[in-house]
């Protein structure tokens, strides 16, 4: 039994310990995915609130995850946010914010160039430019780090279209990178 | 012919050859150019990932908040409440806090106004049982006889005053005047009576003398005050003789003075008896004599 698990079963008792090691381990990476989404601070900090909410009434439910946990929150985190942008009934255009450049690496803002001769600006605005699936497979692959299976999980999709997806992304990008350069 | 057929098969054979062998060099061209491919894929996911996993800024409460908030949903097993808290901890709480604080400040500042206006009123003014209410406070809340004489004896100035602004604007002096002055003489009084001898003494004579001196101010004023208010007036001046005259008696016989006022019971330290100059009138009789 992995210590997530343990701390389902526990935090479904209502065990505020295991609730908190919950929180702890992956509130700082729910926060972030909900900040790059947004670009808003406050409210990613008031989203974060309500995906461990979701959480733990699912939790009260019986519901389980299938692939792993951290796709299941980030699976949540995904559905808080249509929620969000329903109930608002604002479509963000582009999947980063522009206040997301100021958090770039330093060599990324400051006009640092990759072996290959394009700099990392040039290349967020070439993600921004991807259709938003194409972006949203690639925040969560390599901004999130999790696995094409766990993808699929948070998007509802089978594994081979997040490939499928990730591998056409990748193609545009070097396109578009190429064309630049 | 044999020689021939097998000769040809032979060149067949070679040509299929060098054909696969073709086959297996672009295959292998396929291959180099397939990974080159996989490796520039590659080399962009780490370029992509670097970009995308850039650090984010923290929150104003560094997610202390949202815990907070689950931790309310985890304890009330409901949102409703938790809600209420995640806003009244953002929200409503620094604006309440404001509002308390504003309202706190406009209500001392109220106060203070209503409270110099009333020490200012005189009887027939609004705000004037306001300051009858502060002076009961302040004498109930005085310690001690002694600070309990000062207060008293200062009311009674306060009532002379009043008094003084009564006749002048020519209105009635009303009969709650005359009674504060009556309560606040007997009030004097059984205070002074409560303090040790010595004290007892130079308190009623200072509530002789300073009586004396309202009388100073009160005097003169019946000759100046309107018919209506010289029943009141003469009530008031009678009040403050007696006060004096009962101080004065006092340091005459002290044991009778506390014996009476210390017990609560005044009516046994009475002012003598005015004592007629002359007899009972006679009947006068004429005498047809004369």
């Amino acid at each position: 039994m992995t210590s997530e698990r343990e701390w389902v079963a526990r935090a479904r008792q209502g065990d505020g310990d295991a609730i908190a090691s919950l929180y702890d381990e992956y509130a700082d990476r729910i926060y972030g995915y909900l900040y790059r989404r947004l670009g808003d601070a406050q409210l990613a900090e008031d989203l974060t609130g309500d995906v461990f909410v979701r959480m733990l009434e699912a939790i009260r439910k019986g519901q389980f995850w299938k692939v792993s946990f951290r796709a299941w929150l980030y699976r949540i985190a995904h559905n808080v946010l249509v929620d969000y942008f329903r109930g608002k009934r604002e479509q963000r255009e582009f999947l980063l914010d522009e206040r997301v450049v100021g958090a770039l690496p330093a060599d990324a803002t400051s006009g640092g160039t990759n072996p290959d001769g394009w700099t990392y600006e040039l290349l967020r605005e070439a993600i921004r430019e991807l259709p938003q699936l194409q972006q949203l497979v690639l925040l969560l692959r390599f901004g999130e780090g999790l696995k094409a299976r766990e993808v699929a999980e948070v998007l509802s999709k089978s594994v081979g279209a997040v490939e499928a997806l990730q591998h056409r992304a990748l193609v545009n990008l070097r396109k578009r990178m190429e064309e630049q350069t | 012919m044999r020689v021939g057929i097998w000769e040809s098969l032979r060149q067949w054979i070679d040509s299929l050859l060098e054909h696969i062998m073709t086959l297996g060099h672009l295959d292998l061209v396929i291959s180099t150019s397939k990974e080159a491919e996989l490796q520039s894929l590659k080399h962009l996911e780490g370029a992509v990932s670097r970009v995308l996993r850039a650090p984010v800024p923290r929150p104003p409460t560094g997610l202390a908040r949202p815990r907070q908030y689950l931790f309310a949903v985890n304890v009330y097993r409901t949102r409703v409440l938790a809600t209420e808290m995640r806003a009244g901890v953002r929200d409503r709480w620094p604006r309440l806090a404001l509002a308390i604080a504003l309202a706190g400040v406009a209500l001392v500042g109220v106060g203070a106004h209503v409270v110099m206006a009333a020490r200012q009123s005189i009887p027939g003014q609004p705000l004037y049982f306001v300051k009858r209410h502060i002076e009961r406070i302040q004498y109930s809340g005085a310690e001690g006889p002694d600070v309990r004489v000062a207060l008293g004896l200062a009311f009674l100035g306060e009532r002379v005053a009043e008094v003084q602004a009564l006749v002048a604007r020519e209105d009635p002096i009303e009969i709650d005047v005359v009674v504060a002055a009556q309560q606040y003489s007997v009030q004097v009084l059984q205070s002074a009576a409560q303090l040790p001898q010595s004290q007892m003494l130079t308190s009623l004579d200072y509530i002789a003398l300073q009586t004396a001196h309202y009388l100073e101010v009160l005097e003169p004023l019946e000759d100046m005050a309107a018919p209506s208010n010289s029943r009141g007036l003469a009530q008031i001046v009678a009040t403050y003789r007696r006060l004096e005259m009962l101080a004065c008696l006092a340091q005459q016989d002290p044991q009778a003075f506390r014996v009476a006022y210390a017990a609560g019971r005044p009516e046994l330290f009475l002012l003598p008896q005015a004592q007629p100059l002359l007899g009972p009138p006679r009947e006068v009789t004429i005498s047809t004599r004369y």
